[in-house]
């Protein structure tokens, strides 16, 4: 007889979204959620956007879950909502999942049938290293607390009779004594066997309330009304039918470790002995078609401290000579050196992250093409490590009329993002862009003639050619008094150097008489 | 100066693209000095109206056109120049709208061609001129030489002088010369945020991700003569020509002048001739003793009116719909102005006798108005789509069509899409919309922006709400008018365009009621109402049972009984009179004659009750205040209401009599009164009024505050024509229920959904009034409720709910179970194969509990039909094989081991009856808490009428049956309790409610506690604390303690009963 632990995590969405602000609280303090107000996550529906899943604030203010979203509103005052996204969730509780692995081998996540909240531990034969059954309910319950996770537990002989118990148990935390599934689950509502809706509601209207209700009735006409389904949860809860569980994977992890006769202490024997890491990784990285993406070296010194690096990369890679010149790089920025003292006695490598790599052509010739892309990550990857990251920035094309608005600067490692976009309303724009327009004096035709000569950085330029005005206002949204109407003008001197100016404000329009800038130049 | 006419402006009814009214436009361009403006909307002419209106009183011509835009974005303005023209412009929209799903319209650059004959044309030309442009460009010249322009605008795009030397040159090489414009989107560059908003909205993106989609500035506004000839100083002879166009496109909608359809007149007569005809020989009907002088004085005015207007086939085509409904045996009235006509009263239009009312023809007809009258008409609501099909049927489609309505932006609306264009958060804007109660405010005041818990001084909240604010009224898209009937003599889509509407089948015109009176189209009202439907319903029960014909006209008048039972407030299910407002209000009145009714339907309104007239009136009519009239004139227009105006035709006789206004002035007045907050007209009149009034001897005091009552009620108040039809339905109502209060049940709930109360209480009111109810049952009832002999051998029927009542039931298969029954089912299984419904019809009966007729109570019958075809979800197979099984008709083929189940508890059973069909005659759930609540003190409704209770503090508790918080009463909230014994009426005032808020707004099983406030029978529970019961109600199926508390809500959440809220 198999030992199931059933771990039911109380809203878990809203759980799992308060642990991710929490995390994420130092970097984006915008837009934080109150958990003790009301909380609801919310998803469309039929009729509109309906409540999926409310904290205890938003069930205490009478709201529940299926409704609609407006509805509540009008119910409650500020009641704070955020869309449902099961997918992370899903993920948030596979993680989760993988982190009981320290009590088992085997665990399972809930699906969809479930609840998708909490977790199967077939705890078979491990309870004794915990201190016994008990035991292990105490420490699982109180790393979960820590967490910040409500949860109620329950142990028993099948996974549905520990599911049963641990949603509708008398108490958070009960040992099923083995065999005795039946005494424990006779009272529970029916709701207890993980029914659909329409059976619940069914076995309602016929006045069906407990599983003591239904236990010793006649078999044949409960399956003609309920259908089989219905028998198979009940035996799977009282164990007469078995139910297995779907184990967790645990995820591919590339690591490699390596342990020294003598302690090494200079920064080319560390280099040395990354390079065999890299290497022994390489195959695996290789059998599995994938790149590191980021990686953890760490090098553990005899006196028993750790120095851990991370490095990450623009592009995944396996190239272990490209990696070793990356941590050359980075040991060479270590603000206070090795600090290798008595030497290190032992070093891993973790790859953190991995990323399919594409497969392609080796080239058969020798070349430093350019346009090679995997020479330009190399380059970005060479430059951040000997210039810090984000210091390597990448031009993003943006829809504004504002010329300076035209282009978004990105980190380099972003790779580049969307086309160019070749549809852009407005007519010449030049190729350099001054970093800040130049005010400039202009002789020109009221209102809106185009500059006849002007003098920019002290040299007098007679207008030969112009074209013009191209006016662009502000983006009145923006909360900046800076958004003044603007009329540029193309114009060629008489040596045939073309500038790009404008004339910030339009005559007429009372006030201070607009004013000239020089905002590009032509190549 | 130099002159110029600006001919492409798009107006907001260019959806998403235009930015300003057309009022607007015109104005502007009146300012600006056009000689004249040409409206052209994105494939619709469904602005132009109000453009043509806005132009009258000024100096400057209107240009009316659309603008063609084909599939694959050819665009053409197109300016008819004549009547022809206009109509084949109208043909090819009403094409390509008839084509396209709702909304949209698909041209070809074919048929634009096509129906070039008379058009004159601005091609607009796109931003790169491809051969395929140049082509079109050339292919439409030919078709239509000298009639084909290339526009060009100066929009500051940077290479304007290279692009109009390009289209200048295209210009020269295909004939098209060219022609100035600016390409309006709006009147005045401040609107360029609403633009590009509008264009955000359109796109369904933010405006900080719109990037390209967005103009780059903001030029495309109306400009000046002066401006245009300084942007194209090159090309002057583009914006002269603009001049000639002009004079060429001298159409006017004024050409569409009304003609009515022919009426069949027989020969030899002309329609005046034969509508006096009838009217006189009708008239005799009416007044079988003879047509007093009165009326014979009215009919004579009017229908010499009628002869000098030329409006007598309209009326004739009243006429007609008229007998043809009664013909059916369609109940029919018509309301609003036209009840003051005493021919519309002899045609048997209206049914308000003239000589019993006051009539004020002025209001219906007037000459100087130049309007055609508006004759509304109610029909029955169940049977208005057979007077729809006989319209289309007579005048044939082409004639005949429904007028459509404007769906206007609404504050929520606006706020939301403005919000999510500016990128606001969903909560922000939701809570913004949730401060507008409603749908009528204007403004959001920064108070409730405060309450709502946002800052009204951020910036970001400030633009949204002032481009909100502009937003508000403009119009979002067209829709299907209930019941606005247009008749045309030429072909219709040679008049305007028609387009689809939502509704399978349907059509109807780009042009609204106001567009129709602008344009004096004939237009009759066919309008839906449910108290028609109940009125008919009775009669043929009474006729069936009792034996007596009756009709409106025949129904006893005057009958003081009626009357004791509306002084009583028994008015539940009346017309009009059964709202809590009009059911306080009837025991203060004490209506005995008829007229009272005409004034309790008109004084219970938004208008009296602000205009703070209803107290007066109260006061005068029981002799607590003397009635004085400041002048002796007033007295005859004031009389009948003590003094107190209380109908739009005495503010208008008030005008006429004491302020000296002609009468077609004072109907300005009256039409000014309606939309004041809308137009702001309404100032011109105040000053006329009060000088008015001065000079005829009253003072400025007096005349100031009859202004201010005139002006408080204007917007709601009543015409007393048209009070006085609803006053009919009211005693006619009053007298079934009276007299026949089963009858009136029945045929009550058979005419839902209507009414201001659900079938629980009408039931519970029927068995107060002593009527014996009987529950659905499949061998018993119809799908109608039907009355049958009662039992206790009383003169008087019962009633058996009808199938209908329970709800999610296919009538077709409850029907069809009606229909198979023959002498009754045996039993269950019998009932499954006899009738053939699909078991789930069977599972909602059985819910229901209607199988009590084959012994069976409602889980017994679930549990059989659940049986019948193994728990297997009825597919079609299962459907195809049952009739093998008819051979053994009835018994089981098979035996079951017998399943003991559970017994069902009353509350239980009553849970049950509530939630399959809204009502229960076994008990009401109050009853089964009345144990506990008696130990919380809490009294029933009954006990609360006690007059001893007067000012005490008492508890009462119900279920919340209607929840009302009216614009008028300044945040106080109406809710009505229902228990075992009756109803309480619960006041909170805001203050209370504010703190109370959640309990109030969601409870459905409520404990109030506050003070009786009594007046006469009249009793308010002014609530002071709150206690929400609505989780007590699961306990009515039995002991519910075996959830824990943890256990989440529950998946279904009972619902006993669903209040009516009315925000």
């Amino acid at each position: 007889m198999s030992r199931i632990v059933s771990v039911w995590l109380r809203s878990w969405p809203i759980a799992r979204l308060l642990q991710a602000q929490a995390r994420t609280a130092a970097r984006s303090p915008a837009d934080p959620v109150d958990p003790e107000r009301p909380l609801v996550l919310v998803a469309p529906g039929k009729g509109g956007t309906r409540l999926v899943t409310l904290n205890r604030a938003a069930e205490q203010s009478g709201l529940v879950a299926g409704e609609l979203l407006a509805n509540a509103r009008s119910k409650v005052r500020d009641l704070q909502s955020r869309p449902a996204d099961p997918a992370t969730d899903a993920a948030a509780l596979r993680r989760l999942a993988l982190w009981c692995l320290r009590y088992t081998p085997l665990v399972s996540p809930w699906d969809e049938a479930n609840g998708a909240d909490g977790l199967f531990l077939d705890i078979t034969g491990c309870a004794h290293l915990f201190g016994g059954e008990a035991g292990l309910l105490a420490d699982l319950a109180g790393r979960l607390r820590r967490f910040g996770l409500r949860s109620r537990l329950a142990i028993a002989d099948t996974p549905g009779a520990a599911w049963a118990i641990a949603r509708y148990g008398k108490s958070d935390r009960v040992i099923v004594p083995s065999g005795d599934a039946e005494h424990a689950l006779v009272d529970l509502p029916l709701a207890a066997l993980r029914l659909p809706d329409d059976t619940r509601l069914l076995l309602r209207r016929l006045g069906f309330r407990r599983i003591a209700d239904v236990i010793h009735q006649p078999r044949a006409p409960l399956a003609a009304r309920f259908g089989a389904h219905f028998l198979d949860r009940l035996d799977q809860a009282l164990g007469s039918a078995s139910e297995p569980l779907s184990p967790l994977a645990p995820p591919p992890v590339y690591r490699a470790q390596a342990m020294f006769a003598e302690a090494i202490t200079t920064q080319e024997h560390v280099v040395e002995a990354a390079t065999r890491l890299l290497h022994d990784l390489a195959e695996d990285l290789a059998r599995d078609g994938v790149g590191a993406r980021k990686l953890r070296l760490l090098l553990f010194r005899t006196d028993g401290g750790v120095l851990s690096l991370t490095i990450g990369l623009a592009a995944p890679s396996r190239d272990a000579r490209h990696i070793a010149d990356l941590i050359a790089l980075r040991l060479d920025r270590l603000p206070r050196g090795l600090e290798a003292d008595f030497g290190f006695e032992a070093a891993g490598l973790h790859v953190l992250t991995a990323e399919r790599t594409p497969e392609r052509q080796t080239l058969l010739a020798v070349a430093d093409d350019i346009s090679d892309p995997a020479g330009l990550s190399h380059l970005i990857d060479r430059l951040e490590q000997r210039l810090g990251t984000e210091s390597v920035r990448r031009l993003h094309p943006h829809q504004s009329h504002i010329p300076e608005r035209a282009v978004l600067v990105r980190h380099a490692g972003d790779g580049p993002s969307a086309e160019w976009t070749s549809d852009v309303p407005s007519s010449a724009r030049p190729l350099l862009l001054l970093a800040r327009p130049e005010a400039t004096e202009v002789v020109a035709l009221i209102p809106e003639g185009p500059p006849r000569q002007f003098r920019w950085r002290g040299v007098l330029r007679q207008v030969a050619q112009a074209e013009g005005p191209e006016r662009i206002a502000g983006e009145w949204w923006r909360q900046t008094d800076n958004e003044i109407e603007r009329d540029y003008y193309v114009v060629e001197d008489a040596a045939g150097r073309r500038f790009w100016l404008y004339r910030a404000g339009l005559y007429g329009r009372g006030g201070a008489p607009p004013q000239w800038f020089v905002h590009g130049v032509f190549s | 100066m130099n002159d110029f006419a600006e001919l492409v402006a798009a107006t907001n009814f260019s959806f998403l693209r235009g930015a300003s009214h057309a009022p607007e436009i015109v104005q502007q361009a009146a300012a600006l000095g056009l000689k004249a403006i040409g409206i052209a909307d994105r494939n619709t002419l469904a602005g132009v109206v109000r453009a043509h209106v806005a132009v009258k009183e000024l100096d400057i011509q209107l240009v009316v056109g659309a603008r063609l835009v084909t599939t694959d974005e050819f665009e053409a303005v197109c300016h008819p120049t004549d009547r022809g023209a206009y109509g084949r412009l109208c043909r090819l929209l009403t094409a390509g709208n008839r084509r396209a799903p709702k909304g949209e319209c698909h041209l070809s650059f074919d048929e634009i061609r096509a129906a070039q004959d008379g058009q004159i044309f601005i091609v607009m030309p796109p931003r790169v001129l491809a051969p395929s442009f140049t082509e079109r460009l050339a292919a439409l010249a030919s078709a239509a030489p000298g009639r084909v322009h290339l526009g060009a605008s100066f929009l500051y795009r940077g290479d304007e002088r290279r692009r109009l030397g390009e289209l200048a040159e295209l210009a020269v090489q295909a004939r098209t010369p060219l022609v100035a414009t600016n390409d309006v989107l709006y009147h005045d560059p401040t609107r360029r945020p609403l633009a590009d908003v509008l264009t955000c909205i359109r796109e369904k993106c933010t405006i900080a991700e719109a990037g390209f989609r967005l103009e780059a500035n903001a030029e495309r506004h109306l400009k000046g003569g002066d401006e245009m000839a300084r942007l194209f100083a090159q090309y002057p002879e583009a914006v002269a020509r603009t001049l000639a166009i002009a004079e060429r496109t001298r159409f006017s909608l004024e050409k569409l002048r009304y003609e009515y359809p022919e009426e069949p007149v027989p020969p030899g007569k002309t329609p005046q001739q034969h509508l006096e005809e009838r009217t006189w020989f009708h008239a005799t009907e009416r007044y079988p003793e003879g047509v007093p002088e009165k009326v014979q004085t009215l009919l004579v005015k009017e229908l010499s009116l009628i002869a000098k207007l030329d409006y007598a086939r309209y009326f004739l085509t009243v006429y007609d719909v008229v007998h043809y409904a009664r013909g059916q045996g369609i109940l029919c009235q018509g309301r609003g102005s036209a009840a003051n006509s005493a021919v519309c009263y002899c045609l048997g239009v209206t049914a308000v006798d003239p000589t019993k009312v006051d009539l004020l023809f002025e209001r219906f007809l007037s000459e100087q108005r130049k309007e055609p009258p508006d004759i509304d008409v109610d029909f029955e609501h169940e049977r208005r789509e057979e007077v729809i099909q006989y319209l289309y049927e007579r005048y044939g489609r082409e004639h005949a069509a429904i007028c459509s309505t404007v769906i206007h932006y609404r504050p929520r609306m606006a706020i939301r899409e403005v919000g999510k264009a500016l990128g606001l958060k969903e909560d922000v804007t939701a809570t913004l919309a949730g401060t507008v109660w409603g749908s009528g405010g204007e403004e959001i005041p920064d108070k409730h922006i405060r309450e709502a818990g946002l800052d009204p001084t951020n910036p970001q909240l400030r633009l949204a709400m002032s481009l909100t604010h502009i937003l508000i009224g403009f119009p979002r898209h067209l829709s299907q008018h209930v019941g606005g009937f247009v008749f045309t003599r030429e072909r219709l889509d040679e008049t305007v365009p028609i387009m689809n509407a939502s509704m399978d089948g349907r059509t109807n015109i780009e042009w609204d009621k106001d567009d129709l009176d602008a344009l004096q189209m004939l237009k009759v009202d066919v309008l839906a109402l449910g108290m028609l439907t109940c009125i008919r319903k009775s009669f043929a029960f009474i006729e069936r049972h009792y034996g007596q014909a009756l009709s409106l006209a025949t129904v006893p008048p005057e009958d003081p009984a009626v009357y004791d039972m509306l002084s009583e407030a028994d008015s539940l299910g009346v017309f009009q009179v059964e709202s809590r407002a009009q059911m306080s209000m009837l025991p203060r009145l004490k209506p005995r004659k008829f007229y009272d009714l005409v004034i309790e339907v008109a004084i219970v309104r938004p208008g009296p009750i602000q205009g703070d007239m209803v107290h007066p009136y109260l006061r005068r009519r029981n002799g607590d205040e003397p009635i004085d009239y400041p002048s002796p004139k007033l007295e005859e227009v004031l009389s009948k209401t003590y003094g107190v105006p209380l109908f739009q035709e005495q503010a208008m006789q008030i005008a006429i009599v004491a302020a000296g206004f002609p009468p077609d002035e004072a109907d300005k007045l009256r039409r000014a009164m309606a939309t004041f907050r809308h137009t702001g007209t309404i100032h011109t009149f105040r000053e006329k009024f009060v000088a008015g009034m001065v000079k005829n001897g009253y003072g400025r005091d007096f005349a100031e505050r009859c202004f201010n009552q005139i002006e408080g009620f204007g917007e709601y108040g009543f015409p007393e024509s048209h009070a006085a039809s609803f006053a009919l339905l009211v005693y006619i109502s009053a007298w079934i229920k009276r007299h026949h209060p089963e009858v009136f049940c029945a045929a009550i709930l058979n005419s839902q959904p209507m009414g201001f109360y659900q079938p629980a209480q009408l039931v519970r009111d029927a068995r107060e009034h002593g009527v014996e109810l009987r529950p659905p049952d499949v061998n018993l009832s119809d799908w109608d409720c039907t009355l049958e002999p009662a039992s206790d051998c009383a003169h008087r029927c019962a009633v058996r709910l009808g199938l209908r009542l329970i709800g999610g039931l296919a009538e077709a298969q409850a029907k069809e179970i009606v229909a198979k029954r023959n002498q009754g089912y045996a039993d269950a299984r019998s009932l499954w194969i006899r009738s053939g419904v699909p078991t789930t019809t069977l599972e909602r009966l059985a819910e229901a509990d209607a199988f009590r007729s084959l012994g069976l109570d409602r889980r017994a019958a679930l549990w059989a039909v659940k049986g019948m075809d193994g728990g297997v979800p009825q597919n079609g197979a299962a459907r195809a094989a049952r009739p093998i099984l008819t051979w053994s008709d009835s018994g089981d083929l098979f035996a079951e081991t017998p399943v003991a189940l559970p017994p069902t508890t009353l509350g239980e059973h009553v849970a049950e009856d509530y939630a399959t069909t809204g009502l229960s005659l076994k008990a009401h759930p109050c009853a089964f808490f009345r144990a506990g609540l008696a130990r919380r003190g809490v009294i029933t409704s009954c006990e609360h009428r006690d007059e001893r209770l007067k000012d005490r503090r008492v508890s009462v508790a119900g279920l919340v049956l209607v929840r009302q918080r009216p614009g008028t009463a300044k945040g106080v909230v109406f809710l009505t309790l229902e228990d075992e014994t009756g109803i309480v009426n619960i006041v909170v005032w805001s203050k209370v409610f504010e703190a109370n808020r959640r309990i109030v707004m969601t409870s459905q099983f409520l404990l109030v506690r506050g003070r009786i406030q009594r007046e006469g029978i009249v009793i308010h529970v002014v609530a002071e604390e709150f206690a929400d019961l609505t989780g007590e109600i699961r306990r009515l199926h039995s002991d519910d303690t075996l959830s824990p508390p943890q256990e989440p809500a529950a998946p279904l959440p009972e619902r006993l009963l669903k209040s009516r809220d009315f925000h």
